[in-house]
């Protein structure tokens, strides 16, 4: 068995690499975060999209080396930051921003708690989604600020039923947020390894029977 | 507890209060966690503020059907490139019909780009200063704020003839404030609606500007006094970093944050000149006599820095830097209110309404605004 700083190592190499499989697990744990991240900064959704689609692109056509992987992450939110900032300031340079790190004053952040909202959101939004579909349409409905006779109209359940599903749902939602995992990056590499070394399995068994 | 255990406890704790489903304790938990670690606080705050994590859960929703990142580059066009590692490790063993496949599966997926442009924030400044002779000079300065300027000629009555041949000014608006450093390296922040008349060389005995508004002022060391004119009065500095204001014309608030300055009305030697410490204010006030008094110059200079960051503060006094940033006029129903303290960061360049309701949201305490004045209580 591999320990953790293993996988973690032989994932670097192979980001080092350009090895794409890498590169989409590395995506898939961060694009959310460096999304909302970049939703933050622009409060504009689609252009969030586009930067960070735009960052990851651009570090794979360059085949960014990093010496450790745990600046992986650091880079991502200066490049997302760099990128909504000059986004707004001057959209034909973008490249510039990215490669010289300009604004990079504005890094002061500690790297621990540079996405911590988008981290505090992921969770809070993980617990949301587990909620059954009904209870979860009335919570967000009520969260807005409705009124349990709006959402009884709106969703054509009965006003007790609104009642039932609000209690129900925060019951579950305080019990979610007490038990679900806050662990986020690399702490779950193993999984999204073990994801990954699927994929290839089933590339080549499926590769193999055409 | 470790950071990293303190930071998850943190996470949880805040989703929970984005639903308003804190028990007390947990509240006190918070509030404890918020006290102890800053940056903690400040991600608080700025939640707390904004408070539509609704939106960015729309947009959370929709990330969920999100392609592999080879897909998206693929998108881009790119497909060649992106797969080949792919492929290449499967191409030993097996040959043609897999690249027919793949050939196949890149084909059918045709690429949609999308772009979007936004430009949302004004360019940085090139500000205009002209002369007294009118001939016009360009200059690229630093600004904190952006926003409009004006700059406007002057005649100066109050400087030398010598110096006044060169003299430029720099005015700012309601909107705007400049960060202007001179030619001896002296750095003056004017702050809103005030002028600066500066020449373009100071002379060998003096460095003098004149001023109505307010500055703050970070004198270079220099062999020559640095003086700045108002209405009012006289600022004379030896080697410092003070705040000035000097909007109304009959007064002049000077704040001593280091070194040493002396302060007198127009006309008057300069031995009898008020020295200040740094921590005093002076009071210049045309037909009276200069007052000195022990200040907290927090209020003073939070407006310099561009952010106010404070710790177990009591509200009066950050009520009193909204009531500078914002020109408002702030009155406590209960007085009582005015001895909460506070901990946090706000920025100066953002709206006053996010704060208030900031305020309102951590005290409890009803906040509100009319026109340009702030009830606090109810």
């Amino acid at each position: 068995m591999k320990t953790d700083e293993q996988h973690r190592e032989h994932f670097l190499a192979r980001i080092n690499q350009g090895d794409i499989a890498a590169y989409d697990t590395l995506y898939k744990t961060y694009y959310e975060l460096m999304t909302l991240y970049a939703f933050r900064l622009t409060n504009d959704a689609v252009l969030a999209e586009d930067v960070v689609q735009d960052v990851f692109t651009s570090i794979w056509e360059r085949r960014v080396q990093f010496a450790d992987y745990r600046a992986i992450r650091p880079y991502l939110y200066r490049a997302v930051h760099n990128e909504c900032v000059n986004h707004n300031i001057h959209p034909r340079s973008r490249q510039i921003a990215i490669d010289e790190g300009l604004f990079a004053e504005s890094i002061g952040h500690a790297p621990d708690t540079s996405f911590m909202e988008e981290e505090i959101y992921r969770l809070l939004f993980a617990a949301i989604d587990r909620l059954p579909k009904r209870c979860r349409e009335v919570m967000l409905k009520s969260l807005e600020g409705k009124k349990n006779g709006e959402i009884s109209e709106e969703m054509e359940l009965s006003v007790e039923t609104v009642k039932t599903q609000k209690r129900r749902g925060l019951t579950t939602l305080r019990k979610l947020l007490d038990d679900i995992s806050t662990e986020i990056g690399f702490l779950s590499f193993a999984s999204f390894l073990l994801s990954d070394l699927m994929f290839h399995i089933a590339l080549f068994l499926f590769l193999l029977l055409v | 507890m470790k950071k990293k255990e303190l930071y998850e406890r943190f996470n949880r704790l805040m989703a929970k209060k984005c639903l308003d489903i804190l028990t007390s304790q947990e509240e006190e938990e918070l509030k404890d966690m918020l006290h102890r670690l800053p940056e903690l606080e400040a991600i608080h705050n700025r939640m707390m503020t904004k408070n539509d994590w609704q939106q960015t859960y729309e947009l959370h929703r929709k990330l969920r059907r999100t392609s592999p990142f080879s897909r998206s580059l693929k998108k881009k066009g790119q497909s060649r490139t992106s797969l080949r590692t792919i492929f290449i490790r499967y191409a030993a063993a097996i040959l043609l019909p897999a690249a027919a496949l793949l050939t196949y599966y890149l084909i059918n997926d045709s690429p949609q780009p999308t772009e979007t442009e936004k430009d949302l924030s004004p360019k940085p400044f090139v500000a205009t200063i002209y002369s007294s002779e009118g001939h016009r000079k360009q200059q690229t300065l630093t600004i904190s704020a952006l926003s409009s300027y004006s700059v406007k000629e002057l005649g100066a009555e109050q400087i030398s003839e010598e110096e006044s041949k060169h003299l430029y000014t720099l005015s700012t608006t309601a909107q705007n404030e400049f960060r202007v450093t001179l030619e001896d390296g002296t750095t003056i922040h004017l702050n809103h609606n005030s002028q600066l008349f500066f020449p373009q060389h100071f002379g060998s005995m003096q460095r003098r500007v004149f001023l109505r508004g307010e500055a703050h002022v970070k004198v270079s060391k220099d062999s020559r006094p640095f003086i700045i004119a108002t209405d009012a009065g006289i600022v004379k500095q030896y080697g410092t970093n003070f705040n000035v204001k000097a909007y109304d014309k009959t007064q002049t608030e000077v704040v001593l944050i280091e070194g040493s300055i002396g302060i007198g009305h127009n006309g008057v030697d300069e031995e009898h000149f008020v020295r200040l410490k740094p921590g005093q204010m002076g009071r210049i006030r045309t037909n009276a006599d200069i007052q000195v008094e022990e200040v907290d110059t927090i209020p003073y200079i939070a407006w310099e820095t561009g952010r106010f960051n404070f710790e177990d503060y009591p509200l009066e006094n950050i009520m009193e830097v909204l009531e500078r940033w914002y020109d408002i006029e702030v009155e406590f129903k209960n007085p009582r209110l005015k001895t909460l303290r506070f901990n946090g960061d706000i920025d100066r360049y953002g709206s006053i309404a996010p704060i208030l309701k900031a305020i309102a949201h951590i005290t409890g305490v009803n906040v509100s605004l009319h026109g340009k004045r702030v009830t606090v209580g109810n």
